[in-house]
């Protein structure tokens, strides 16, 4: 088991339903591969450096959670196809 | 070096660097990708990390924060290099 952070950058039209159904989607996702979500909540909406996707803003949610080390790949596919998360990042924390 | 700060003699010689360490260990011991106001103080205006030189923070905590940096670029918290100031051009928006 390891301990991860999960950024997943919204995109700025989406509202509060959207973001909730991603969270649940994603902590599914943990929960399925046999870790355990430890915080999940929307960080703060910001303005991005740069345009992504032509968005000039984001909502900014992170997960903090902990799970075998084939959970993050997963992830990494689901949210690639979602359309309204427009940049994510799993990060390895130190324990 | 004056303070005991470490600073090569080589170094000092050539360039004198400006004692710039107001961020003390603890903060860059603690620091993560998040705390953005405290890694703009590492980045050029252009968005171009300092060279620690000019930070004046050790080898090891210079290496984090580049690290920490480019985490936080990808994330779109801080620019990659760009043309214009990028101070200015973020408060513009």
């Amino acid at each position: 088991m390891n301990k991860y952070d999960l950024v997943s950058i919204v995109r700025p039209t989406a509202d509060e339903s959207i973001v909730d159904s991603i969270h649940k989607s994603i902590s599914e996702v943990i929960s399925n591969g046999g870790g355990n979500v430890s915080e999940q909540g929307v960080w703060q909406r910001r303005k991005l450096a740069y345009e992504i996707d032509t968005f000039k803003e984001g909502i900014y949610t992170i997960t903090t959670f902990e799970s075998p080390s084939n959970v993050p790949a997963e992830l990494d596919r689901v949210l690639k196809i979602s359309d309204d998360v427009i940049r994510h990042k799993v990060l390895k924390m130190e324990s | 070096m004056a303070n005991g700060k470490k600073t090569s003699g080589r170094r000092s010689s050539k360039y004198e660097a400006p004692k710039q360490r107001r961020i003390t260990k603890q903060q860059i011991e603690n620091a993560t990708y998040k705390d953005v106001k405290l890694l703009e103080k590492f980045v050029s205006d252009r968005g171009k990390i300092r060279s620690s030189l000019i930070t004046g923070i050790s080898k090891q905590e210079q290496a984090k924060v580049a690290r920490l940096i480019k985490v936080a670029r990808e994330l779109a918290l801080l620019p990659y290099v760009t043309t214009s100031s990028y101070k200015q051009s973020y408060n513009r928006r």
